[in-house]
């Protein structure tokens, strides 16, 4: 059976009538790239038992880059189990508590990690401060890709044209396909006009509209389409149990996301969402550099708690008033900060003393001296502030600010 | 298929989370087990416990209770633990194993039942 699933069927799906799509030529900058499958995943980090049925746990994931950077997870209740997913490929599933896939060791810099999973394909870059191990995002995944630097827009192209060839298409009306890990599904979404709403579960329930109310058995996948979605305006999915990946790309014309509370993971691509005014993302598992630049309408924003890399740059975030990165692995800053911002909580990250003097710098400049204005650069991880920043704190503290700071 | 169909919830009090993370090395399950921080929910700036979650198998559970009583592996005999250490840990180990259901929720359902949430959740 589990031969079956892993060799034969994909040998099959070879055959058909799709020629397959070429892997890109990254070259030396090629870091790691799995695609699951028998012989390919071991139980042990060191790569001795063979993964022979479904629902085994995974310590090693064989690496076909040709540096045998073997995906591993020495510590056995971390490891995520093999599974098999709706469309009959073989997947890593990830428990959401504590699993995760680290690489032994990676230096320190930017990559671009490429994942393809049933709910679909993501490229998007990470930024790993300390030399050492490196953790993978515990996104469900049928394959990753580890890609040293940044990416061309031909080669991102053709990276995600060979990551879509390994997965089940996605319909082309579907603008979110995720899972729900409760026993209900209660989901809503709020549309300026008729969007042509509707929705498929995994265990083949339906609804049609804005609202989709069932009991399930859960784990359940939940494909929600909209023939239009650019009515789509208002996404209010707080605490709903869900998790996978998340796709906003088709809600070009939403203004407000509440996605906190769930385990969704993965990267968060808000470029397409340019009159977005309210995102709320926190506790989750979200992780990758996160780009706001064209998030110009932004006035609220909570990101807290997930696993963010990379710098903060908020320069083009013109209207925002509060924004929470708590708890995250920011680690610099880069521009300016618009006199709108009000409340700016940055706590337990792992920014260095360069960008604790950016940040407070910033805020001196944005001269801001009414309202609310707090600055919280403190927790665990941010460095201290340098004599210099401690300048730029006694001006702001001056101008009525609290700014907390390690 | 797999016989790792047990999902499995252990917590242990932030002071015996070393101790923890040693046993569960001794019998090679690698370092760090504890990893997720928890708090009561009554003093939530306070860390105060460290929990896993693992699939297991049926042995593992079987192990567990052989220890509650006294009866370690060689494992653990070989690297010096003794009877009454091991049942000391273990009585004071919050445990809860279950063969159906997300283990998420399993999870989140162990910590509401004990009045605990995870730590520096925002």
């Amino acid at each position: 059976m589990f031969g079956c699933s892993l060799g034969i069927c994909s040998a099959k799906r070879k055959s058909a009538a799709t020629p397959p799509v070429a892997f890109p030529d990254f070259g030396s900058n090629l870091l790691h790239k799995d695609y699951l499958g028998y012989g390919r995943v071991f139980e042990d980090s060191a790569g001795t038992v063979v993964v022979d049925a479904l629902n085994d746990p995974v310590g090693r994931i064989v690496d076909y880059s040709g540096l045998d950077n073997h995906s591993v997870q020495s510590t056995s209740s971390r490891r995520p189990l093999l599974r098999l997913d709706s469309g009959g490929r073989i997947y890593l599933n990830h428990d959401r508590i504590d699993d995760c896939m680290t690489l032994a060791t990676l230096d320190a810099g930017t990559y671009t990690c490429g994942f393809s999973a049933w709910d679909m394909v993501q490229v998007f870059e990470v930024f790993h401060k300390t030399t050492g191990v490196f953790q993978w995002n515990s996104a469900d995944t049928h394959s990753r890709i580890l890609i040293q630097g940044s990416l061309t827009g031909p080669q991102e192209t053709e990276l995600r044209a060979w990551l879509e060839s390994r997965r089940l298409a996605s319909g082309l009306t579907d603008v979110f396909r995720i899972h729900c890990g409760g026993s209900s599904v209660n989901l809503t979404v709020t549309e300026s006009a008729d969007s042509g709403s509707s929705w498929l579960l995994g265990d083949g329930q339906t609804a049609t509209g804005t609202s989709c109310v069932k009991t399930i058995t859960a784990p359940q996948t939940l494909i929600y389409r909209a023939v239009d979605p650019t009515k789509i305006s208002i996404i209010n999915w707080s605490s709903k149990n869900l998790f996978g990946l998340v796709d906003l790309s088709k809600l070009t014309q939403v203004t407000t996301v509440y996605l906190s509370g769930n385990t969704f993971s993965g990267c968060l691509d808000l470029t397409y969402n340019t009159i977005l005014q309210t995102f709320y993302a926190a506790n989750n598992l979200f992780g990758g550099k996160l780009n706001l630049s064209t998030n110009t309408q932004l006035t609220m924003l909570q990101v807290g708690n997930n696993q963010f890399t990379g710098d903060i740059d908020i320069s083009t975030n013109v209207a925002l008033i509060t924004v929470s990165f708590v708890t995250n692995q920011f680690s610099g800053f880069t521009g300016t900060v618009a006199s709108t911002v009000d409340n700016f909580q940055v706590q337990n990250n792992l920014l260095t003393q360069v960008a604790v003097d950016a940040i407070l710098l910033a805020f001196v400049n944005a001269g801001r001296i009414t309202g609310t204005r707090i600055l919280n650069l403190g927790g665990t991880g941010n460095a201290a502030p340098s004599a210099t920043g401690l300048g730029y704190k006694a001006t702001l503290v001056s101008r009525g600010w609290t700014v907390t700071h390690n | 298929m797999s016989d790792y169909n047990i999902s499995c919830v252990l917590i242990v009090p932030a002071n015996l989370q070393y101790a923890g993370n040693v046993l569960g090395e001794s019998l090679g399950h690698g370092t760090g087990t504890y990893s997720i921080a928890l708090a009561r929910v009554s003093r939530s700036d306070i860390l105060s416990y460290y929990a896993a979650h693992s699939w297991v198998r049926p042995d593992f559970i079987q192990l567990i209770q052989a220890g509650q009583s006294g009866i370690l592996p060689q494992e653990l005999l070989d690297r010096g633990f003794t009877a009454e250490q091991v049942m000391l840990f273990l009585s004071q180990v919050i445990l809860s194993a279950r063969n159906y259901g997300e283990p998420l929720e399993h999870f989140n359902s162990v910590l509401e039942s004990n009045g605990l949430v995870r730590y520096g959740t925002v």
